[in-house]
């Protein structure tokens, strides 16, 4: 008999997937990596749990799980792991980095939800690097526009960041 | 918010978008990946309460725990072929499986039968189902599902696809967890799934020779050259080659289990062709 019912562990794959992977892309840099290490440490999850075995804290174990696997993938010779190449990982606690996974996973979100013009005025800014006057052109439209686009884009993306921070640091 | 966390939030959202791709981080079609892949079934509420019933049994009767989930949990029995090994495997309702080399079978032993019968399996196998109406008969490869009541009938799982044929009675074959997208197939019929389409397809020519392995014959209808080629490259497990330019023919004949340079002295001074396993050099 498993652990947990597979009721439960739905509850957990899609409360835990998006975070996770974007936790995981922080070292893979790459979409199909971070997806691929997500499901592989749910089906090991996924096995233990048929095979009865409780895991305490799962979501934490989960972070680990691929966190462990993220750097096993990009860190060819097994010397010392250590998170010195990711900067922003450096003196982060467990906490705050499942916190910031958190918020990037709200932060895609969010450009998910995105009216279709002012994503692709956003993507192409922010994504693709082009300067407003480039985007401008690109679109056939006018500067302002694009202005006014990623003033509204930019304002729901913080909006969406700024719950977290308050959350986080309670500051208002 | 001071400028530190400003700073830290525009480099965030760069992180994002960068990596942003329309549609992708699905979390619903990433859980149906998950549970087709894992055969994770729903079965929440039933499970609850039977827990808790069986916490009640525990609390009443002092009735052991460890006995009841021991006897709930899994008691696989597996059995895997190497490769030209041949196998028949009978389960406890007396259902046969013949197995191909390189493959592989398991099964529950406490719970098969009890509500259902489910067998999984990767490769090739050929299955004579013990007939029972109450208990459902069904096989899952990694994607496609095979269900019966009582019947025979072939799988071959292949990395791109599940081909199933159906010697007599009726099956139904479907993709895991794809409810509406089954097909019914009955004595003589064949079906291929395929891995790149997701769906599948009736194959029409009905194949003499897909039991070839099990029944050591070859037979042959007025089938082309090109097919009874492939025939054999599967039956011997070889690359056959025709050194000769022959378009267009046919043969007819039955081989009884005989060796290939046999075989392909026939069909050459038959056909007038010049057929030959392809040399490694």
């Amino acid at each position: 008999m498993a652990a947990i019912s597979s009721g439960e562990f739905e509850r957990y794959f899609r409360e835990l997937y998006k975070p996770l992977c974007l936790f995981a892309l922080r070292f893979t840099e790459r979409l199909d990596d971070a997806e691929d290490i997500v499901q592989q440490a749910f089906a090991d999850v996924w096995d233990k749990n048929i095979n009865d075995v409780l895991i305490e804290n799962l979501k934490s174990y989960m972070y680990q799980a691929v966190r462990n696997r993220s750097l096993s993938l990009v860190t060819q010779p097994v010397d010392v792991q250590t998170t010195d190449q990711f900067p922003d990982m450096e003196d982060s606690s467990e906490e705050e980095q499942i916190y910031n996974a958190e918020r990037d996973s709200r932060l895609w979100t969010a450009i998910d939800g995105l009216p279709p013009e002012r994503k692709k005025i956003f993507l192409l800014s922010k994504r693709d690097g082009l300067k407003y006057q480039e985007i401008a052109e690109e679109l056939n439209i006018s500067i302002k526009t694009v202005e006014n686009q990623m003033g509204k884009a930019l304002k729901s993306l913080r909006e969406t960041a700024v719950r977290i921070y308050n959350f986080l640091f309670g500051l208002a | 918010m001071n400028n530190e966390q400003e700073n830290k939030l525009e480099q965030r959202i760069r992180f994002v978008a960068k990596h942003y791709e329309e549609g992708r981080l699905d979390t619903d079609k990433a859980w149906q990946q998950f549970a087709a892949k894992h055969q994770v079934r729903r079965t929440v509420s039933f499970r609850r309460y039977w827990m808790a019933a069986a916490s009640v049994l525990l609390l009443l009767i002092g009735f052991g725990t460890y006995y009841i989930t021991d006897r709930n949990s899994p008691e696989w029995v597996a059995i895997t072929t190497i490769p030209g090994q041949i196998k028949d495997v009978y389960l406890p309702d007396s259902t046969l499986i013949s197995m191909a080399g390189s493959s592989s079978i398991r099964y529950d032993a406490k719970s098969y039968g009890k509500e259902r019968r489910v067998v999984e399996m990767k490769g090739k196998a050929f299955f004579k189902v013990t007939r029972n109406e109450t208990r459902p008969f069904s096989v899952y490869t990694e994607r496609t599902e095979v269900t019966v009541l009582g019947t025979s009938f072939q799988i071959n799982e292949q990395p791109d696809g599940t081909d199933v044929n159906v010697m007599t009675g009726k099956v139904s074959f479907g993709a895991t967890g794809n409810e509406t997208d089954k097909v019914i197939l009955t004595a003589g019929m064949s079906a291929s799934y395929s891995m790149e389409s997701k769906g599948i397809t009736l194959l029409e020519e009905e194949d003499l020779n897909t039991l070839s392995w099990k029944t050591r014959q070859l037979r042959f209808n007025d089938t082309p050259l090109e097919k009874v080629i492939g025939d054999l490259n599967e039956y011997y497990q070889v690359k056959v080659i025709n050194k000769a330019e022959n378009p267009n023919l046919k043969l007819t004949a039955t081989f009884n289990d005989l060796p290939l340079e046999d075989v392909l002295l026939v069909i050459n001074q038959t056909l007038d062709t010049r057929l030959a396993p392809e040399s490694n050099k």
